[in-house]
């Protein structure tokens, strides 16, 4: 629980979250280690052997598009296998995770070698001047994982419900009622709080629970916008890119994906987060009082060197076998791969980086612990896991001139 | 602080003939499981075109969200919620516990989209 007297909290009304796609810390922001030796990404000389056997090392030579069609597997078979090198339970029950089996994962899909050692390639920060600013002016995190060694979706509840509910997959589920989505929560004890998605075309990933039963907590990312400029900003907002290339709905032209997952241009996340973090920090009224999470939800295949640490277990759900697609069932007690995050806000030290272990059950636990305070209904995972807020700890308000301005090109 | 210059995307990057991934096919299903759950007059409503490329499937959540958000799926007894447009926050003590009271002023009316972030002609 941080100290509700630091002024940074003290101030803070509102918290917008910005979870983006499939995007692995050290593919993303491991080339930070080199301005800031803190930052736990690449010395450069990490391998993953190929399905040869020859060592595979990281690349600063990843591209915007192109390299990672395919789209990288990050099924939860697929995952077991990039964590643990391909050694089975079966061949060792007391097996560790050794982060070693991200190349021969990628081999599976195209049985193509040379294609195979891209997904170990990462981003130089020059060519993510969003991403890499925002960490090093801001705080990074080194150790934000991904809740499940899995897909988008059951990763993606863990940030609204605090669980998945015992889901490692993609498929239709229904929240049980005993954990409710942090939406649900802060509506019913008064407080505002809304999911942005980008347009009724890219729409949300919350489709079966939240978008059918509680249409009204939805906004898109320009009612976003339109909030920002007219100091409505709720609570608690939560942001989603745009997921597809497609027409404009409403007939005024072509929208590209925002969301960054594989293979859409990144660049085009890039200025989603350039968009978001200036509608807050060119507000005087709101950039005071507001600070931003921006986090990958997982690590969609690609490369990271840590190995996801043991967590508490999720108990009472447990994944059988049927449903990890492994010999083994799944008992929700180890996190899935290391994910990109970054906390901005002007109370933040300049150039933090946070060494507790965060994931995504870290957001509702966050917002449940700063707007409401005691709340006993919700998962293990949730009860056991961190929160962020404290680390808006600065006595004085950074100053403006001190903080990042970012305009796009067009 | 000089002010960063963000590249913009690629000039061929915009693809909307692009298959759909995994995640995306995900989404069409949750909507198809909502959507076999709907009445046949709102059923009517919603195009039944084949469903592969990105256009595609952006096509088809349109007319599903539109009627989502129309409050066709609602259940009955669905939470209150407080209008964003009556929040008068002022700044706190996070003190924990104690709920504000809800508002009992009507929804704000949901407004169209003008205008558009990333755009390409």
């Amino acid at each position: 629980m941080p100290d509700p007297k630091l002024p940074g909290l003290q101030q803070l009304q509102h918290v917008v979250v910005l979870m983006m796609e499939n995007r692995s810390f050290d593919h993303m922001l491991g080339g930070l280690k080199r301005i800031n030796p803190a930052i736990d990404g690449l010395d450069g000389d990490e391998t993953n052997p190929d399905s040869t056997g020859v060592p595979v090392s990281v690349s600063s030579t990843a591209e915007y598009q192109s390299q990672l069609d395919p789209d990288p597997d990050h099924h939860f078979p697929a995952v077991d296998l990039q964590i643990f090198g391909g050694v089975t339970t079966g061949q060792n029950p007391n097996r560790a995770a050794n982060m070693q089996g991200f190349v021969k994962s990628y081999f599976n899909q195209q049985r193509s070698v040379k294609h195979s050692h891209l997904i170990m390639n990462y981003f130089p920060p020059a060519k993510l001047p969003v991403l890499s600013k925002l960490a090093t002016e801001y705080a990074v995190f080194n150790r934000w994982f991904s809740s499940i060694p899995g897909p988008t979706l059951c990763n993606r509840a863990f940030a609204h419900y605090g669980t998945s509910f015992g889901q490692v997959s993609m498929d239709v589920f229904y929240w049980n009622k005993q954990f409710k989505s942090i939406y649900e929560r802060l509506n019913e004890a008064g407080h505002s709080t809304r999911l942005y998605y980008y347009d009724e075309a890219s729409s949300s990933l919350e489709v079966v629970n939240l978008l059918k039963n509680q249409p009204s907590l939805f906004g898109t990312f320009q009612d976003f916008l339109d909030a920002c400029g007219k100091n409505e900003l709720p609570e608690y907002s939560f942001i989603e890119p745009n997921y597809t290339d497609h027409d404009s709905p409403d007939g005024m032209g072509e929208l590209i994906a925002s969301d960054q997952h594989p293979d859409h241009d990144v660049r085009a996340g890039e200025q989603f987060i350039a968009d978001v973090y200036n509608a807050i920090r060119n507000n005087p009224k709101l950039w005071p009082n507001t600070a931003l999470l921006i986090v990958y939800d997982e690590h969609g295949g690609i490369y990271d060197h840590v190995p996801p640490p043991a967590c508490t277990p999720d108990s009472p759900f447990v994944a059988q076998p049927s449903a990890t697609g492994t010999p083994d069932p799944f008992y929700f007690d180890r996190l899935g791969v290391r994910v990109p995050a970054v906390l901005v806000s002007p109370w933040v030290a300049r150039g933090s980086v946070i060494n507790e272990v965060f994931e995504h059950a870290s957001i509702p636990a966050t917002m449940t612990d700063h707007f409401l305070g005691k709340y006993d209904q919700r998962s293990k995972r949730e009860l056991a896991a961190n929160t962020f807020l404290g680390y808006l700890d600065q006595a004085k308000i950074r100053p403006d001139d001190q903080c990042p301005a970012f305009k796009k090109g067009k | 602080m000089e002010v960063i210059h963000v590249p913009p995307p690629g000039k061929t990057a915009f693809h909307k003939g692009r298959p759909m991934s995994d995640l995306i096919k995900a989404q069409i299903r949750h909507f198809k499981h909502v959507e076999e759950k709907l009445s046949p007059e709102h059923r009517e409503k919603i195009p039944q075109h084949r469903i592969t490329t990105e256009n595609e499937a952006a096509q088809y959540i349109t007319a599903m969200t539109r009627l989502l958000r129309s409050g066709v799926g609602e259940k009955p007894a669905k939470p209150k919620l407080v209008p964003i447009s009556a929040k008068k926050s002022a700044p706190r003590t996070p003190a924990r516990g104690i709920a504000i009271a809800a508002s009992e002023a009507p929804a704000k009316p949901r407004k169209k989209s003008k205008t558009k972030s990333t755009k390409k002609k």
